[in-house]
């Protein structure tokens, strides 16, 4: 952006411009989607297997939020 | 436009990431895990696009029969879209009730306890982007010289956000990550270059 195109001002291209945005929303609930999907609905792991009780007491001595991050979540 | 359809989106994002968050449960729910890896893409993808277009604007390079105008509107709403992304991601990990991640961890570098570093770097591209983006509202204050020095910043800033995105997430190892890192990182080193050694270039009839 050089010389008077500098800053927001005079914008233009307003219907690309919300285009765009429509596309970046849309990966941001489809990559969030397709993370949910990649590691099942836990609610219902943890209700068949009992994992939800058995991996708390995993993540309750960690004082750090790595561990516990790094352990319980992730692709 | 490009702050209002950021905002519009951002305040969208920030209801959806909060319903998540009261409706997932505290133990084992992550929506709020998730929504925030999805939002750290996003916006890297868009700070990415962000400092191509700002790159091929300053080279004068452009697809054929695309206007000037056309580059310098994608790089304005890519740049500001890319802060609302930072935003969601940013609300999403400090709402996340597992991954206890702080306002502080969040607004000042190298305060998290987890991987500080790789954080850290993460927060210092936020608030690179944030000067950036101010600098250019406030264009109109100020002379060319300055705007263009603040801008540089985006250089350091695009590189702090692909280390943070490579060493803070727990995404870099899967192979759709390294390949989306690799690519776009190949692609701003080879723009970067032509930026770089390019502007002495003297055509051939001069």
């Amino acid at each position: 952006m050089t010389g008077t195109r500098r800053g927001f001002g005079n914008e233009r291209h307003n219907h690309m411009k919300a285009v765009i945005s429509f596309l970046a929303g849309g990966s941001f609930f489809v990559a969030w989607f397709g993370f949910a999907a990649s590691h099942g609905a836990p609610a219902a792991s943890g209700a068949v297997a009992g994992t939800a009780t058995a991996t708390a007491p995993d993540h309750a001595p960690l004082t750090t939020p790595a561990p516990r991050a790094r352990t319980s979540r992730g692709s | 436009m490009s702050w209002k359809a950021s905002t519009l989106l951002a305040a969208a994002m920030a209801f959806v990431i909060v319903v998540a968050r009261l409706t997932q449960d505290a133990q084992t729910g992550t929506a709020t895990w998730d929504a925030s890896r999805a939002a750290g893409f996003v916006a890297y993808l868009l700070l990415w696009l962000s400092t191509v277009t700002g790159i091929a604007l300053q080279m004068r390079w452009r697809p054929a029969r695309t206007s000037n105008n056309v580059l310098v509107e994608s790089h304005r709403i890519t740049s500001v879209l890319a802060l609302s992304f930072v935003f969601a991601h940013v609300l999403a990990i400090v709402l996340d009730p597992v991954v206890r991640f702080s306002v502080l961890d969040a607004l000042v570098p190298f305060t998290s306890t987890y991987r500080p570093l790789q954080v850290g770097a993460g927060t210092l591209a936020q608030w690179m982007l944030v000067t950036v983006l101010t600098s250019t509202a406030l264009a109109g204050f100020t002379r060319w010289s300055t705007w263009r020095n603040i801008h540089y910043i985006s250089f350091p800033c695009y590189v702090l956000s692909l280390v943070h995105g490579l060493t803070a997430g727990s995404d870099s190892a899967a192979p759709v990550a390294l390949l989306i890192y690799a690519a776009t990182a190949s692609i701003i080193a080879a723009v970067s270059v032509a930026r770089v050694f390019g502007r002495n270039w003297v055509p051939a009839e001069a």
